[in-house]
């Protein structure tokens, strides 16, 4: 028996590296061209300095909800780098990648398209974007009164818009294919361009060919310059960056082309000539002149970004959460051992995976760890892990560890699906933009959420393991309940300090402690629940299932202050209800409500656990 | 009979259910934020005494719930309940010992808090003060309640203000006062009113003023009902008739929508010049607030706003205080019991507007967060240090 353990210890921590190392290789590109060097490059936009990499993840993720893309026809598959490296030098090209991701079928109606796929290309999209237009505006003005329709096609006009600027990314894309001596005409038109001007503005003789010839360069990097999504060119003022129509439109003055923008030409040369081996070369010249005019420290931090994107730490941990979740349920079902170390040898691996990715996007925003609703997810899950291993350290039982692997998993999985809302990275609008109130309110109340969610799903074992198994003796009964009882104390701690915190810095802010606003009500019930829990405790009014059943109730607690009340401003109007998120939410609070009916409705006596007493009692 | 009131008032029964009621009325009330807003939601359900939730007619199955309400008790009798409970539970059940230490001062701090809870109720104050840059302000104005002004303009200098307040504002009511120089009948009194031409309204009713703007046969006004959701705006406005004692002086149509904007309605009487006008209430300090210089800051390359700020200058001729401040997001300006915070801004046009909050209980809630944070750890650490030394022992 006890090898069958060792065995399985081996095995989990076994799958734990391969999925490291697989996280870890490099990835795989679809010719020689070297990407992540191009993905390091850094680029200026939405406020902040970062690597074209994530421009082009944020926008594949806006575009079509996913990090990368898989051509269906040919079966290969493309980072967001390498289309996003199409779509600016060959876009003609990237037009035929069905990225597109369109599932509302009054839109696929719309357009005379059956449901029978969900990605599209921008070329199957050009004819009908008369359509979509005419649709676009005949929409509500009002974006909290529209219907899912309207929202639909809202959405898909935005993210268009959003695909033909990143085209003009770096090059106006209809010069494309004169791209090798486009800036040198343009650079030899301006000062016979500028000769005519004046000319003409003085009513004397002047040349219109040439005049001409420069305005239309001018009014091509005029709109580039609007279009652009990000700017390239590095300045000295650091928060200042140019895009390429900006740069080139200044080189009307200087008589000279940017370096940076003659090193993009190149690489788009060779790219455009498939000149792979020469366009590996340009990037290097490229990052060369990057270092010259980019203080290395800055260099590097966008490098640590896009290795940071590429390892993607949080997906390792996601996978690794629920393989220890699914370990921990298979040795309990097949395993009559009390103990096992290896779950916390494991949990704690992956924790230090969770707590490194967590530590470097605080070193990128140079913020406290919770900025944003993405970021109090991946934070919530963090907390919750690292209350597991301390639960799992006191008690070795496993119950700590699966829990916190529960929590851990889907608190990651939420993550995933905020981040397709674009760039979680984002600047903080000015009332925000103070890292102490974000470093003690925002982090305490965080960590109060994932106390009280590890105290329901400790819950939601007790009724699982108890209704439907014989694992729930009294030894692991006693357990849960201590857990429970502890996490609830800690969770009504932290959530009262936090809120309070938070009323502290409302006062600072806006001369007021309390403003019954629908975030400070949530963060209350959460403290009035805890509350509850401790005195039905302490009174007498409830006992172990009573008790187990409330911190239950806590998950619906905390899942409404943390996300109901944010989809109140926008959701509960009449029409924007039954959002996404809002019926994810409220079937999570109907599952809850049904484990809660059950532990009230079924008697003990007809729990699996409880016939084992029984009838080991009768015998 | 007095023991049993007094056991079942010290119960931790009755304090489960009123936390049980508080999560419920705190859960309501900021559904029904959406319908009628944060102000008018905090007055409903956590400022009174008892309150009615009804099914919201615009949520799916109403055609089936409509006739669902919940009565329960506001957030004064739950707040005074719970405060009698815990006064009276702690002369019941705790002795004062060094093992109850940490939940009797977790439960004194909650006292406190609840006692700040009402104190902010009735004696905080919330007013605007938008300043132009290079101009100054001596008063701030009401969010929601407006009054009725009748200003004195004859001497050059300083204006005499006659101001009737919200309260006072209703259909019928007569102001007159000795002190008074001139009584106000109001004879009606709309809270909300939308304005508009007689041209595009030709049926709508004739102003019944003769005195003042509403003499213009162009403008004519329609009575609503008031509202409290975000971004709207209410615009009260009243027919008035003014008396010298027997002696009418005639009838104005006043309104805070014509007192934006429109020129103000002047008239004299006995060679003093009046203006009468309806307008967000104000409050009055006895210095001015000098506007120099704005500043928005904004994210490189955004739109997004990373500050706000505002130089000002305060000239307290009283005092002869004169002094700078910057006032900008997160740090406010604390003064003479008020405190001015940076609100919004228009900063192309040099407008600041600052919220001034005057709170004579701010800093309660500070004790009695440390109270209770303090207790909280106290107690679970006692219980944590018990639950290790058992562990041992086993």
């Amino acid at each position: 028996m006890k090898k069958v353990s060792s065995l399985a210890s081996f095995l989990l921590v076994l799958i734990t590296l391969a999925v490291i190392a697989q996280s870890l290789r490099p990835a795989k590109y679809q010719n020689e061209t070297d990407y992540s060097l191009l993905g390091r490059m850094p680029v200026q936009a939405d406020g902040r300095l970062k690597p074209l990499d994530t421009i082009a993840r944020n926008n594949l993720v806006l575009v079509s909800g996913k990090s990368t893309y898989r051509d269906k026809d040919t079966d290969t598959k493309f980072t967001a780098i390498e289309w996003l490296t199409r779509l600016i030098f060959d876009p003609i090209t990237a037009d035929k990648m069905k990225v597109f991701r369109i599932d509302h079928p009054g839109v696929l109606g719309l357009f005379d398209w059956k449901q029978d796929r969900k990605y599209f290309s921008m070329e199957e999209l050009i004819p009908h974007l008369g359509t979509l237009e005419s649709q676009q505006k005949q929409s509500n003005p009002e974006p909290k009164l529209r219907n899912s329709f309207e929202k639909a096609i809202n959405q898909l006009y935005q993210v268009i818009g959003r695909y033909r600027a990143l085209s003009f990314g770096i090059f106006d894309p209809n010069s494309l294919d004169r791209i090798e001596t486009d800036l040198e005409d343009y650079l030899s038109s301006i000062i016979p361009g500028l000769k005519a001007f004046d000319a003409q503005k003085l009513n004397k003789p002047f040349d219109s060919d040439a005049l001409g010839f420069f305005a239309s360069y001018a009014n091509r990097y005029l709109r580039l310059s609007h279009l652009a999504l990000f700017a390239v060119v590095p300045t000295k003022d650091s928060n200042d960056w140019k895009n390429t129509g900006e740069s080139l439109l200044r080189s009307a003055k200087v008589l000279q082309l940017d370096p940076i923008v003659l090193g993009w030409q190149k690489v788009a040369i060779s790219y455009r000539n498939q000149n792979y081996a020469a366009m590996n070369q340009d990037l290097l010249e490229l990052r060369r002149l990057y270092q010259k005019r980019v203080p290395q420290e800055t260099l590097s931090q966008v490098g640590l970004e896009q290795r940071f994107n590429s390892v993607n730490p949080f997906m390792v941990c996601l996978i690794l959460y629920l393989i220890i979740f699914l370990a921990v349920l298979l040795y309990w079902l097949f395993s009559k051992e009390k103990t096992n170390r290896s779950f916390l040898l494991v949990l704690g691996a992956v924790f230090l995976i969770h707590t490194a990715g967590l530590v470097i996007r605080m070193i990128l925003s140079g913020r406290p760890p919770v900025t944003n609703l993405y970021s109090s997810a991946i934070f919530v899950g963090w907390a919750a892990i690292l209350l597991g291993i301390i639960l799992e350290w006191i008690f070795r039982n496993g119950i700590g560890a699966a829990t916190a692997a529960v929590v851990g998993f889907l608190s990651l999985l939420i993550a995933r699906y905020l981040e397709l809302s674009g760039d979680t990275l984002e600047m903080l609008q000015a009332v925000l933009d103070t890292n102490f109130w974000l470093a003690t309110h925002v982090v305490v109340i965080t960590i109060g959420y994932s106390a009280v969610f590890l105290a329901g799903f400790l819950g939601l074992f007790y009724v699982f393991l108890g209704v439907f198994t014989r694992r729930l003796d009294s030894r692991f009964r006693q357990s849960l309940n201590r857990m429970v009882y502890g996490t609830t104390c800690f969770g009504l701690l932290f959530s009262f300090v936090g809120t309070m915190l938070g009323g502290i810095w409302a006062d600072q802010s806006w001369g007021r402690f309390w403003g019954w606003d629908p975030k400070e009500n949530g963060a209350l019930l959460l403290v009035l629940w805890g509350a509850l829990m401790l005195h039905a405790r302490w009174g007498g009014m409830v006992r172990e299932k009573g008790f187990m059943l409330l911190a239950i109730g806590g998950n619906i607690i905390t899942a409404w202050s943390w996300f109901g009340t944010n989809m109140l401003g926008v959701g509960l109007h009449a029409y924007g209800f039954m959002d996404k998120a809002f019926i994810a939410l409220l079937t999570f609070v109907l599952s809850q409500m049904l484990v809660i009916g059950i532990g009230v409705m079924l008697p003990r006596n007809q729990w699996k656990s409880s016939k084992l007493v029984n009838s080991s009692k009768a015998s | 009979m007095l023991s049993l009131a007094y056991r079942v008032l010290s119960s931790m029964h009755l304090t489960v259910i009123l936390i049980s009621f508080s999560i419920l009325l705190v859960f309501l009330g900021t559904l029904d934020q959406v319908h009628i807003g944060i102000h008018e939601a905090q007055k409903k359900y956590f400022e009174s005494f008892f309150v009615i939730w009804k099914y919201p007619t615009n949520w799916s199955a109403s055609a089936f719930l409509f006739w669902l309400s919940i009565p329960l008790p506001g957030g004064f009798s739950l707040g005074g309940a719970l405060v009698i409970n815990l006064t009276i539970s702690h002369f019941r059940h705790f002795k004062s010992t060094w093992k109850n230490l940490g939940i009797s001062v977790t439960h004194f701090g909650v006292l406190l808090l609840l006692v700040s809870g009402f104190a902010v109720s009735f004696y905080q104050r919330e007013s605007i003060m938008s300043i132009e840059k290079g101009k100054s302000k001596n008063y701030s104005e009401s969010f929601y309640d407006h009054e009725i002004a009748l200003i004195d303009k004859s001497d050059p200098v300083i204006d005499r203000v006659y101001s009737i307040s919200s309260g006072s504002l209703k259909s019928g009511n007569v102001i007159s006062d000795p002190s008074i120089p001139i009584s106000i009948e109001i004879k009606q009194f709309h809270p909300h009113a939308v304005f508009g031409s007689r041209e595009k309204n030709p049926q709508a009713r004739i102003v019944e003023a003769n005195r003042g703007i509403g003499t213009q046969q162009k403008l004519v006004f329609f009575p609503k009902q008031p509202s409290y959701a975000e971004d709207h705006i209410n615009w009260p406005t009243a027919i008035v008739n003014l008396w010298d004692e027997d002696k009418k002086l005639g009838t104005w149509l006043i309104s805070s929508f014509l007192d934006q904007g429109f020129p103000p309605q002047t008239f004299t009487h006995l060679d003093k010049t009046y203006q009468i006008t309806l307008r967000s209430q104000r409050f009055y300090e006895p210095y001015e607030i000098y506007l120099d210089e704005v500043a928005h800051d904004k994210y490189p390359g955004t739109e997004i706003a990373k500050n706000f700020s505002s130089n000002i200058r305060i000239e307290n001729s009283d005092l002869g205080v004169s002094r700078k401040a910057l006032v900008y997001m997160n740090h406010p300006l604390r003064y003479e019991g008020l405190t001015y915070y940076q609100y919004q801004m228009i900063a192309e046009q040099g407008i600041t507007r600052f919220q001034v909050v005057k709170n004579p209980s701010w800093l309660l809630p500070y004790f009695s967060v440390a109270l209770v944070g303090i207790g909280l750890v106290v107690q679970f650490s006692s219980h944590l240090f018990r639950f290790g030394r058992r562990r041992k022992a086993l």
